[in-house]
């Protein structure tokens, strides 16, 4: 028997729930986008009416305001599109476990099971969505189909606040003539390519040779084949289930530039602080430690480097980061934004080799102090235990840089490999 | 990533607020009015008993219609609706879950 799976997606999630709380935005172009006196001048969504006038995602505000006048600009409140986003999600737990989120705004559903009780596939979507515009107060359009990537473009198909179904009856009258770039993993170079080859609709993808396909893009070729002839077999994942970690990391922009050596210890005593505390929430020691630094004129720069003992301790986090900062960067310009991250991670239980000139007992009482520090942030807030260097800068340090934001991004939708199943499609056309 | 704490000032403003019990909208809706509620725990559900209106006096809450999430456009907000009957006047008392009520002005 067929899946029954539906996509669901929120209409312009973050304008639609600062709308909902703002009244007076309902009729005139609005957008979400980042303060600009703390420097993250971009529009992150934009309501239909901005939309309708030229105001896209990733705009500079000063675009946007160009595109559309009148436009008024809301500062984003994460905690706040977060808390939405779980209130959904815990409708959706309604009518199944199935459900994988694809960033905060976003989730694929298993209904299969649920559909003797609630009705097909297309009666649930209209409940989800009737449900969504009355108890939330944003609306989402729903895709219905049997595979993840048709009722991801069945979501996409009509908006705002509707239900498309991809039946097998349906199907190929209706999916043919979307065009191909909107299907997943089909990017800007993807299109480019599959333009020169003439192929500009689903359809024509569909209907595409296989191996012709694979010999010109690879094995991704064989998945766009497996993706637009709706044969694609990538499960659901289940709820509350995240895919291996391989490395862990956190960058900022700070909210003014940093111009001196204590600049940069703070902020990354706050970013090695927020790292080696996601290591231990995860069970996780980490051996390489990289940094990457960004000056005003947004040139990039990076360095990674092996320790002798892996740790999820944020001093010697830091210790590492701050000689990684020394070796690479020679102060020409300020800088923008700043990084670290912690790779080559093993469970905290793997048994390492003991450094002869490293004094064990110290490193963990380090350890029991970061422990109690998680302890107390986690019972009081964040900010009611800091080191005394925060104080040195109170603006610098009022980044809170272990965000729940990390969910923001919506995971690789290969993340836990490819399930597509196009592994099939390769044996049937191979010679 | 590194999101910036909006919430720093009005933190600094009411030192012991908890960050959960933040209003959602600060700025002024005339439809919709924060109010103190008493409330109970009947067989472990929430229920409004009394509130008390902006210019201080206080109502009960004398029948509760129907309890059901909602979002209210008007007011601008969502959370549980309470749809109640205070002096025969049906009233929509919204709990925002976040330890703050309101009621939509009509």
């Amino acid at each position: 028997m067929d899946r029954v799976i539906l996509h669901s997606d929120c209409n312009c999630f973050y304008a639609s729930v600062e709308m909902l709380h703002r009244p007076g935005l309902w009729d005139v172009p609005m957008a979400v986008g980042g303060d600009p006196e703390a420097r993250h001048g971009i529009v992150l969504t934009a309501n239909y009416i901005a939309k309708r006038r030229g105001v896209k995602t990733g705009m500079a505000l000063w675009q946007a305001r160009q595109a559309c006048p009148d436009i008024t600009f809301v500062p984003p409140r994460m905690d706040l599109y977060i808390k939405f986003s779980r209130m959904i999600r815990r409708i959706y737990s309604e009518y199944t476990d199935l459900v994988e989120p694809f960033g905060l705004d976003e989730a694929w559903l298993d209904v299969t099971a649920s559909v003797g009780i609630r009705g097909d596939g297309r009666r649930i979507a209209e409940e989800l969505r009737e449900r969504i515009r009355c108890e939330i107060g944003i609306t989402v359009s729903i895709g219905v189909s049997w595979n993840k990537i048709y009722a991801k473009l069945g979501s996409d198909y009509k908006k705002p606040d509707a239900v498309t179904e991809f039946s097998r009856e349906n199907c190929r009258e209706l999916v043919d003539p979307i065009p191909v770039g909107d299907l997943l993993y089909v990017g800007r170079a993807t299109s480019r390519k599959l333009y020169s080859l003439g192929i500009t609709t689903v359809g024509e993808l569909a209907a595409a040779d296989p191996g012709m396909l694979r010999s010109i893009f690879g094995k991704i070729g064989l998945m766009l084949s497996v993706f637009a002839r709706g044969l694609d077999e990538t499960p659901v994942s289940p709820e509350n289930t995240r895919a291996p970690i391989k490395s862990i990391g956190n960058s900022t922009t700070t909210p003014r530039d940093l111009t001196t050596e204590e600049d940069v210890d703070l902020v990354l005593y706050l970013l090695s602080e927020s790292v080696a505390s996601r290591c231990r929430d995860n069970g996780f020691i980490g051996q390489v430690v990289e940094i990457s630094v960004r000056d005003c004129e947004l040139h990039i720069c990076g360095r990674q480097k092996k320790l002798g003992t892996p740790t999820n301790i944020s001093e010697e986090i830091h210790a590492a980061a701050m000689s990684l900062f020394h070796e690479v960067y020679r102060w020409e310009r300020p800088i923008r934004s700043i990084g670290v991250r912690i790779g080559d991670l093993k469970p905290d239980t793997f048994p390492y080799q003991l450094d002869l000139f490293h004094d064990e007992a110290y490193r963990q009482r380090l350890l029991k102090a970061d422990l109690a520090v998680d302890d107390i942030r986690r019972r009081f807030g964040f900010s009611s235990i800091q080191r005394g260097i925060m104080y040195r800068d109170r603006y610098l340090s009022s980044l809170n840089a272990k965000a729940d934001d990390h969910m923001v991004h919506p995971h690789s939708y290969l993340e836990r490999g490819n399930r597509t199943g196009c592994e099939k499609v390769q044996k049937e056309s191979a010679p | 990533m590194g999101v910036y704490d909006y919430h720093r000032e009005r933190e600094e403003a009411h030192p012991f607020t908890l960050y959960e019990k933040m209003p959602e909208v600060t700025e002024g809706n005339e439809y919709k009015v924060y109010v103190d509620v008493i409330a109970a725990f009947k067989e472990g559900q929430l229920l409004p008993l009394s509130l008390t209106w902006e210019d201080g006096r206080s109502y009960e809450v004398d029948r509760i219609k129907s309890i059901r999430r909602m979002a209210s456009r008007k007011a601008g907000g969502c959370g549980i609706c309470y749809i109640c009957s205070i002096r025969n006047q049906e009233v929509h008392l919204f709990y925002e879950e976040n330890g703050l009520w309101f009621v939509t002005r009509k």
